[in-house]
């Protein structure tokens, strides 16, 4: 079948007699000496290929085996958001200019990318209320690791606090990520859905890297850091925010919050849910750790006719220059998913962005509310605001609902006991987006209530 | 530094103009998409005041139509494989297959939510895991994990396996991981972010590892050795079974870094070679757009005796049916959910619209083509290396230093050419190195057409050096200053301070 090679018989022929060969399976010289020690390998498992349709419907298939979004409708975030995405982010982004481009190490020939990096760098910055953000990490637990990697060689201190409010898995990320280094990780419960700042203060000191805090939490609640930030900067230790940049239309940002370094997951600002991936890692920073982040930056500058014009730049922080000396080992980034996301921002602009935002809140605030008015159902937490997601305290096992909605054509909030354990086996995070509908809330609603009551 | 992107069009000139910002163009008041939502005003206040957004967006205030020209424009502005000849080597840059674009559509994987729970993802496991087993045919190898996000993400990953493995044993003297001098920069980088130390193996009179030097640096320290096949200068390494042999011999670990897997895919695997560990570049080697710096994807492929240390979680069959599950023996996940999915289709839709033949046959015209123009630009440039490269070569551009001349020189000129430009300053062991790299997609034509330029270009930098200096004159920008760009870095556009 197709392997898109664009030779013709004849060019193949005349190009191996260039070379003085004559066959293709002469240029196996190159391997001769190992390939004898070898049987070839047996490559029947990969089939005799497939034309285009015979693979679409390979696919489709499989797809047609799953759950999306566009068959159930998602009541579900922990971590990936179903917003709405204008119909332009595909257009743009799709474009073979961008899209089968490589990293812009030729500036000349990919302005186009740079100019729209450097855009995307001013957009997060802006959003998360810092000076500067880099070209992308992997996705918002890794940008979360990096973030940590920066106070760690910053402060060259070994214990590094992290929230109870953090998504676990994003936690195990970070571990994962400290596995090879001398560094201790402790995690600061959280009371009443939000940090004590009684608690942060008996455990900071002169052996802490930083604190990294999330908000809102993973079960939802919008934390608050008031005097947090003097309180670190006292010992000497960084303040890291990790924040969903959808609720900073509405919310605090982190550099209100006074943060030096702030992650996030980008996929709600315009990335589809994508089975989970690719994703899209944000890490913004004040100023003074311009040195100090990893990952790809544009900068502005002039060609030496005086125009301006973009660069990647400062690369001597970088794995290509220095080597086991760099901040990171990171290379491929998600050049794309942050075009995506600059694309989503622009089409939306500060209106549409808050008014997707409000309507995340009002209709996560309803549903819980409508939730509440069923018998045996409470909201855990009910001192501390939230966003977009809440925890509710269910009569029966949470998994079991879960899959009767599923039944049912609704994919509910999240049974937490899988994650946290046995004692929250009777919990479920919601989440209602903009994209809820007033039926689709009360829908469900109902059926949660007829469940209970059978 | 200001940012007054003009037009650009003054007159007499070959370039096409730069595009103004977003917030340049930004209009006060001006509406684009109008999404699902409430205005902020209806929440009547019931966000609290302590926790709301006092700041301002900023964000820039367009149309959509402003939008649209914005980002198509900007598109005008930035080479692809699409467009333009793209001889970047160590990167293979092959045509990205337009059916795969719409196989990462199909909305079964593109809006599921990766929370769904097995019962709600059974096409999707059941993907991901034909894809781990077809790689893992075709890496020699037992075991496949499909999480790393790149590259580099995958080293890491191996490299933390082979610590666990380590740990497993009670062997916690193997602290050192050896790397050829000629190694991709992620290689030393990925080696400390994993708590190692690195040793650097410098190359011999050909290229290769020194053999002698191998043997002198493994020790009961050494846990890891991470050789990149072909190498980096594009050659196949005459000793490397006996390398493998002597690492095997010194209880170490033995990883591939299979960045230029596209040399022998179908051809050799990996494991058989003796490899432990291997990574690949999906973007590279199984066609998925590189995206102008990702999405990638780097799956990893192990030896049975590792598999119990991949990163969770991992897609298991029974019967027919799939599940996730998270081994206590895993180093952890490495990222958030199962992996980069929609590139994971693209690699796996390339594989099986390919099949088992059209594999091999990608490796045998990777090796044509660059041969073929390593031929054509003979006496050119010297080269290293003799007889036959692997899919791609290595040029160095030092003898044009008595003309004042760089690689970099030359890059700007091949630009102007009509083409992106080869990989320059790569590997560092080769003074001016233009590393090329064709691809088995690009057609006889296109080879001879870049031959003839890159020809004219040598020529024209004997002969008129001061001409190559002020190259590239077609672009849409002549060379930055990149020393003033570091010096005061501008990251973010100063016209967006001002906006509310």
């Amino acid at each position: 079948m197709a392997d898109f090679i664009p030779h013709t018989e004849t060019e193949t022929r005349e190009m191996l007699s260039l070379l003085g060969l004559d066959t293709l399976e002469d240029l196996l010289s190159v391997y001769s000496h190992s390939m004898a020690a070898f049987s070839p390998p047996d490559l029947s498992s990969l089939g005799g290929g497939q034309d285009e349709r015979t693979l679409m419907e390979w696919f489709s298939s499989r797809g047609d085996r799953n759950l999306p979004a566009s068959r159930v409708v998602v009541f579900r975030g922990a971590g990936a958001y179903d917003h709405f995405i204008p119909a332009g982010v595909s257009a743009l982004v799709g474009r073979g200019e961008f899209l089968t481009s490589y990293t812009p190490y030729q500036p000349e020939a990919s302005q186009g990318l740079l100019q729209a990096i450097f855009e995307f760098q001013t957009a997060i910055a802006r959003l998360y209320g810092m000076d500067l953000a880099n070209a992308s990490l992997y996705d918002g637990a890794t940008a979360m690791a990096e973030a940590v990697l920066v106070a760690v060689r910053e402060t060259e201190r070994s214990v590094v606090l992290l929230s109870e409010g953090i998504d676990p898995e994003c936690r195990s990320v970070v571990e994962t990520y400290l596995e090879g280094m001398s560094v201790r990780v402790e995690i600061v419960p959280l009371e009443g859905g939000t940090t004590p700042y009684s608690r942060l203060a008996g455990r900071v000191g002169p052996d802490v890297a930083c604190f990294v805090g999330s908000t809102p939490t993973f079960l939802g609640a919008v934390d608050q850091f008031d005097g947090v930030s003097d309180l670190l900067h006292g010992v000497g230790a960084l303040f890291i925010i990790h924040a969903n940049p959808h609720s900073l239309a509405l919310l605090k940002s982190p550099g209100e919050w006074g943060a030096d370094l702030a992650s996030g997951e980008g996929q709600p600002l315009g990335l589809p849910l994508s089975s989970g991936g690719p994703y899209l890692g944000l890490l913004s920073s004040r100023k003074k750790f311009v040195r100090r982040i990893p990952g790809r930056l544009a900068g502005l500058t002039k060609d030496r006719e005086g125009r301006p014009c973009f660069v990647l730049t400062l690369q001597a922080r970088e794995q290509h220059i220095r080597r086991e000396k760099a901040n990171s080992n990171i290379c491929s980034n998600e050049t794309l998913l942050a075009l995506q996301a600059l694309v989503y921002l622009s089409l939306l602009g500060p209106g549409g962005l808050r008014r997707a935002a409000s309507g995340s809140w009002s209709n996560a605030h309803d549903l819980c509310a409508r939730l509440q008015t069923i018998p045996g159902i409470s909201l855990i937490n009910p001192e501390a605001d939230f966003f977009h997601e809440f925890v509710s305290e269910l009569p029966v096992d949470a998994d079991d609902l879960s899959r009767h909605l599923l039944a049912e054509g609704i994919l509910g909030g999240l049974p937490l006991g899988g994650l946290l354990g046995p004692s929250w086996s009777r919990r479920m995070l919601w989440c209602a987006t903009e994209l809820r509908t007033e039926a689709e809330i009360a829908r469900t609603v109902e059926i949660v209530r007829l469940y209970l009551e059978k | 530094m200001s940012l007054e992107l003009s037009g650009g069009e003054e007159s007499g000139s070959m370039r096409p103009p730069m595009e103004p910002t977003l917030w340049q163009k930004s209009r006060p008041g001006a509406r684009g998409v109008f999404p699902p939502g409430i205005s902020p005003e209806a929440l009547d206040g019931r966000c609290p005041e302590q926790i709301r957004r006092k700041s301002p967006l900023a964000l820039p205030e367009l149309s959509e139509l402003d939008v649209v020209r914005h980002f198509t424009r900007l598109s005008h502005l930035n080479r692809g494989v699409d467009t333009h000849f793209y001889p970047l080597g160590s990167c293979t840059m092959k045509y990205n297959p337009k059916i795969m674009d719409r196989i990462s559509e199909i909305t079964g994987f593109r809006d599921l939510h990766p929370r769904t729970g097995p019962e709600g993802m059974q096409g999707l496991l059941e993907v991901l895991h034909t894809l781990e087993e077809s790689l893992g045919h075709l890496l020699g190898m037992e075991a496949v994990t499909l999480a790393p996000a790149a590259g580099a993400h995958g080293e890491l990953t191996g490299i933390l396996i082979a610590r666990r493995y380590f740990e497993s044993k009670g062997d916690r003297g193997r602290t050192e991981i050896l790397i050829p001098d000629s190694a991709h920069g992620t290689n030393p980088a990925s080696a400390a972010m994993g708590g190692f130390t690195v040793r650097v193996l410098p190359s011999g009179s050909d290229g290769g590892v020194d053999l002698g030097h191998l043997a002198e640096t493994l020790s009961e320290k050494t846990a890891l050795v991470m050789m990149t096949v072909p190498s980096t200068l594009g050659i196949f390494e005459k000793d490397l079974l006996k390398m493998v042999a002597m690492v095997k011999d010194s209880g170490a670990l033995l990883y591939m870094d299979g960045a230029n897997f596209n040399a022998f895919i179908g051809l050799l695997r990996p494991g058989d070679l003796g490899f432990d560990i291997v990574h690949i570049n999906t973007h590279k080697t199984l066609a998925t757009p590189h995206g102008g710096g990702g999405p990638g994807s780097g799956p990893v492929g192990v030896k049975a005796h590792l598999a119990p240390f991949l990163p969770s979680p991992r897609i298991r069959k029974e019967g027919e049916r799939y599940s996730l599950v998270s081994p206590e023996t895993s180093i952890g996940p490495i990222r958030s959910f199962i992996g980069s999915t929609l590139v994971l289709l693209r690699a796996l839709g390339y594989l099986r619209m390919l099949g088992g033949e059209g594999v091999r046959r990608v490796a045998l015209y990777a090796l044509l083509n660059a041969n073929y123009l390593r031929a054509r630009l003979s006496g050119t440039l010297p080269r290293t290396g003799s007889g036959l490269c692997a899919h791609e070569f290595v040029l160095s551009a030092k003898e044009l230093g008595a003309e004042g001349l760089h690689a970099s020189d030359l890059a700007k000129e091949i630009l102007d050419a009509g083409y992106y430009a080869p990989t320059i300053s790569f590997p560092l062991i080769v003074p001016e190195a233009l590393m090329i790299e064709p691809t088995e997609t690009e057609s006889k034509e296109t080879l001879d057409r870049f031959a003839e330029d890159f020809r004219r270009i040598v020529d024209l930098a004997r002969s008129n050096p001061s001409r190559i200096k002020e190259a590239p004159r077609r672009t849409p920008v002549a060379r930055p200053d990149e020393v003033a760009a570091a010096r005061d870095p501008v990251l973010t556009d100063p016209a967006s301070l001002h906006l509310s």
